[in-house]
């Protein structure tokens, strides 16, 4: 059997650590399938999580872009001036 | 990809490949820089987090910039406070690190990160616990 996919792991540890993304958990999950499946002898199924665990880590990423800039508005917007605010 | 695609061998595009563990060194480099530059425990300094302005929950993530500046200028314990998973996702990121440059200087194929199913669900236990735990009130959690 070819070696095992990539789990996409890395991107998701750093995008949920980072941004706090529910799209970072779904990547997580699928990396845990990557392994499962690779284990029980499915690599056509391990294949399929990883591309699912990549294109949940980019929705992560995507989404932490957009987080991002909301935050940039709302700091430009002058939330700042009250006092429940708080950086990252 | 669906049953017809051919079994090749995945290829290590989204993996650590010679130059790029030096870029994401780099990157570290710069962003652990900036984070002592510019101070992140200063209100606003860093944007705001639309999630906390608008809920005041903390995310699991809250307090992970404050903790690398308190890495980096000394303040350990500082830093478990800020964020008590930060310490040990830069432990494994660092440890995944030096695993992939090994094998970039050997000469060997670069592999994906290590994750087994098991450590991947103790982690998504691991962060769903953290994240009630520091919004309970007074949690020594919070950031």
């Amino acid at each position: 059997m070819p070696p095992k996919p990539d789990s996409h792991m890395v991107g998701a540890i750093l995008t949920t650590l980072l941004c706090c993304l529910p799209a970072g958990i779904v990547s997580i999950v699928f990396a845990a399938k990557v392994d499962s499946l690779y284990r029980a002898g499915d690599y056509n199924g391990a294949l399929h999580a990883s591309s699912s665990a990549k294109i949940w880590m980019w929705i992560s990423i995507g989404v932490s872009v957009v987080f991002i800039l909301l935050g940039a508005a709302l700091f430009f917007a002058g939330v700042t001036q009250g006092t429940t605010t708080s950086g990252y | 990809m669906g049953p017809h695609a051919p079994a090749h061998v995945p290829s290590a595009r989204w993996s650590l490949r010679a130059g790029s563990a030096w870029w994401s060194l780099a990157g570290a480099a710069v962003a652990g820089a900036a984070l002592v530059a510019r101070d992140p425990h200063q209100q606003g300094s860093w944007l705001v987090c639309p999630l906390y302005a608008a809920t005041g929950i903390y995310c699991p993530g809250c307090g992970s910039l404050r903790g690398v500046n308190d890495l980096l200028t000394g303040h350990v314990s500082a830093a478990v406070g800020s964020n008590a998973l930060l310490l040990p996702a830069l432990v494994w990121l660092g440890w995944w690190w030096l695993h992939e440059a090994r094998a970039v200087v050997a000469g060997r194929r670069v592999g994906p990160a290590p994750s087994s199913a098991r450590f991947c669900y103790v982690l998504l236990a691991v962060i769903a616990v953290f994240t009630v735990a520091r919004n309970l009130p007074g949690s020594p959690l919070a950031p």
